[in-house]
Formats: structure tokens, C-alpha cells, sequence
């Protein structure tokens, strides 16, 4: 018993390092090679745990190997080009000005179904509506809507907006980031007035509360525990 | 960059330490056989006494290697050598004329256990 939680302990803490310096790709944004590695670093990891008789030197070492090649071909992929594409391929037109370039569907194994799917999925209804569908290498549709039916902006209706900053969190459940507050160049007197201003007597009493460069602040009070 | 250079250096290392492995696992496994092929030879000339001295020598040799074994080989296979020991050990102490099978199996698990280390088709593959 103590022998398997040791066991688990290890692994899983390998596990965890190799993935944290992996990256913090989600599942659907992983490269090929990414996702190959992460299946196969898992599939690894439980050989040994469910398996005494193998040694966990077994499961640690291809765990160390996996993350070193991967470390590797990530690097020396963002020096090369030719590696790049050769590793992670290129992304595919499958759609240009509203033509589907069927010849890079049946190339791509691409369906009309999963093809209709993404475009539900973002919002397409209309094909003629799309000047470019590209396939990038982690699988999923970028969708360019032709100038005509792509939605306006602020700037091409020439109307001025402010820029409302980027909101970092000062307060998470009741508890002050100090270097937050720090890094925005707002003080404990800064935040005492803001909380006053909303009815609070201390940080404890906040469940979220962030806040940008430019002043503006999002406040939530935290609900009374029932 | 530096990480790439770490992972590289990781990686070698790794390849650095298999090599060693293959090293002292080798190294261990021809000690063991030296022992038990002075175990075969006092076997052969009937003293049986010497046999198992020798053959005791090779399971301390053996057992020395505890940590190292059971933390690269597998316990089946660490099983298996360590059951032709103890059934060789039998057969010598009862001067049973069978106890060359019992050797050749003893010395096949050993080589089993060292082969399994060994880079070659048979064994990637």
C-alpha cells in the first residue's frame, strides 16, 4: 500500500513538472507532436502504477525522454522554417472566396460534415459570406469573413473608444495580491478607498475584485455562506 | 534557448547513464557466472560441499546488488533467478544428478535478465 502511494507520488509529480515545462497548451491547441507526447507520457505513466513488478525507472525514463525531445523539436522548430513545416505541417486554404478547394478537403481528410460543423460552430451560415477557410496545424477552422460581411469596427465607423486596460484581479476570495496592486501602481490607500466606495469595510469581505491601469474596477461582494 | 541546451544535456545524460547501466549490469552478471562456473567444476569432481560454497558465493554477489537490481530489472524476471537459485541449491545438497539442468537454467534467467538490457533487434523490437 505505502509502496503504491509512493509510487503514484512520484509519477504524478513527474507528470506534472514535465507537463508544466511542456507549456499551457489546452488539449484543442496542441501541434501534432504535442498531442503524441501527452497521450504517450500518460499512457507511460500508468504502466508502472498499475503494474509493481515493472520497475518505476521504467515509467520515469521514457517520461524524461519524451520531454526532452519534445523540448528539442520545439526549439529547433522556432529556429527553422523547413523543420517546422515538416514536423507540425503547413496550414491548408480550404475555402477561398467561397469556393471549397475540394482537391485540399480529400488531401486534409477533411468532411463536408466536420466542415458545415465548424461553421455552424463559429457562427456561418453562409459560405459565400467566407473569403478564406484555412485548416492550421492544430486542426482547427480560421474563418476570414470577406470585407462585406465581416462586422464593422470603431474604427471604421471612425468613433473614438478608451482603452479600459488590462484588468488584473487585486482581490481573490477575501485575499489581497499585493503584487498586483504593485505591478497596476496602486497602494493599500488606493484600495481602502475603492472599498469603501463600495460598501466594504476590509478585503475579506470581497470575493473579486479587479482592476486596470486606467482606473476602471470590477467589485463583487462576497455572498454571506449559508 | 537555455531550456533546449538543458534538455539536450538531459537527454545525453540519459543515453550516458543507459550506457552505464549496460555497464554494471554486464559486470554483475559475469561475476555471478564466474561463480557458479566454479560451482559447475567442484560439482563435476563430486564436491558438492565446494559446489554450494560457490554457488552461495554467486547468491551474496547477487543479493549484494539488491537495490540495483530491483530497481532496474523486472520482479518477474528477479523471481525466476532467484527460484533457479534456491532449486540448484536443492539439488546440490541432496548430490542429485540433475542439478546441470537446474545450472542451465539458472545461467539462462541470468542471461535473460542481461540480454533484456542489451541493444539489439530482438530486443527493441
Amino acid at each position: 500500500m505505502a509502496i503504491v502511494l509512493v509510487r503514484t507520488l512520484i509519477i504524478y509529480f513527474a507528470l506534472l513538472l514535465a507537463m508544466r515545462l511542456l507549456g499551457k497548451r489546452q488539449l484543442g491547441e496542441m501541434e501534432l507532436s504535442e498531442f503524441v507526447v501527452a497521450a504517450l507520457i500518460a499512457d507511460l505513466a500508468s504502466h508502472p502504477l498499475q503494474d509493481m513488478g515493472i520497475p518505476l525507472i521504467n515509467g520515469l525514463v521514457p517520461i524524461l525522454v519524451l520531454f526532452c525531445c519534445e523540448v528539442l523539436i520545439a526549439g529547433l522548430s522556432m529556429k527553422s522554417i523547413r523543420l517546422r513545416s515538416l514536423i507540425f505541417g503547413r496550414p491548408s486554404l480550404l475555402i477561398v472566396k467561397g469556393r471549397i478547394l475540394q482537391r485540399e478537403m480529400l488531401k486534409n481528410r477533411f468532411t463536408l460534415d466536420e466542415l458545415m460543423q465548424e461553421l455552424r460552430a463559429q457562427g456561418v451560415s453562409d459560405l459565400n459570406s467566407v473569403a478564406y477557410g484555412i485548416l492550421e496545424t492544430n486542426g482547427k477552422l480560421s474563418l476570414l469573413l470577406s470585407p462585406a460581411d465581416s462586422p464593422v469596427t470603431a474604427g471604421q465607423l471612425q468613433v473614438k473608444t478608451e482603452d479600459t486596460g488590462y484588468p488584473s484581479i487585486v482581490i481573490s476570495d477575501g485575499r489581497v495580491l499585493e503584487a498586483n496592486l504593485k505591478h497596476l501602481g496602486y497602494d493599500r490607500l488606493w484600495l481602502n478607498k475603492q472599498l469603501k466606495q463600495y460598501g466594504a469595510d476590509s478585503p475579506r469581505q470581497v470575493f473579486l475584485m479587479t482592476a486596470s491601469s486606467t482606473g476602471a474596477v470590477y467589485f463583487a461582494a462576497k455572498e454571506a455562506a449559508k | 534557448m537555455r531550456r533546449e541546451l538543458c534538455a539536450g544535456a538531459l537527454l545525453l545524460l540519459l543515453i550516458a547513464g543507459a550506457v552505464w547501466n549496460l555497464h554494471i549490469a554486464d559486470r554483475l552478471t559475469e561475476r555471478v557466472s564466474d561463480s557458479l562456473g566454479r560451482a559447475e567444476q567442484a560439482a563435476r569432481r563430486e564436491d558438492y560441499d565446494g559446489a554450494l560454497q560457490a554457488l552461495e558465493e554467486a547468491l551474496e554477489l547477487w543479493d549484494g546488488a539488491k537495490t540495483y537490481t530491483q530497481m532496474f530489472f523486472r520482479q518477474p524476471d528477479l523471481d525466476g533467478l532467484q527460484d533457479a537459485f534456491s532449486d540448484l541449491g536443492q539439488l546440490l545438497r541432496q548430490e542429485d544428478p540433475a542439478w546441470p539442468a537446474a545450472l542451465d537454467l539458472l545461467r539462462y534467467h541470468l542471461d535473460m535478465v542481461d540480454r533484456m538490457e542489451h541493444l539489439s533487434l530482438g530486443t527493441i523490437f
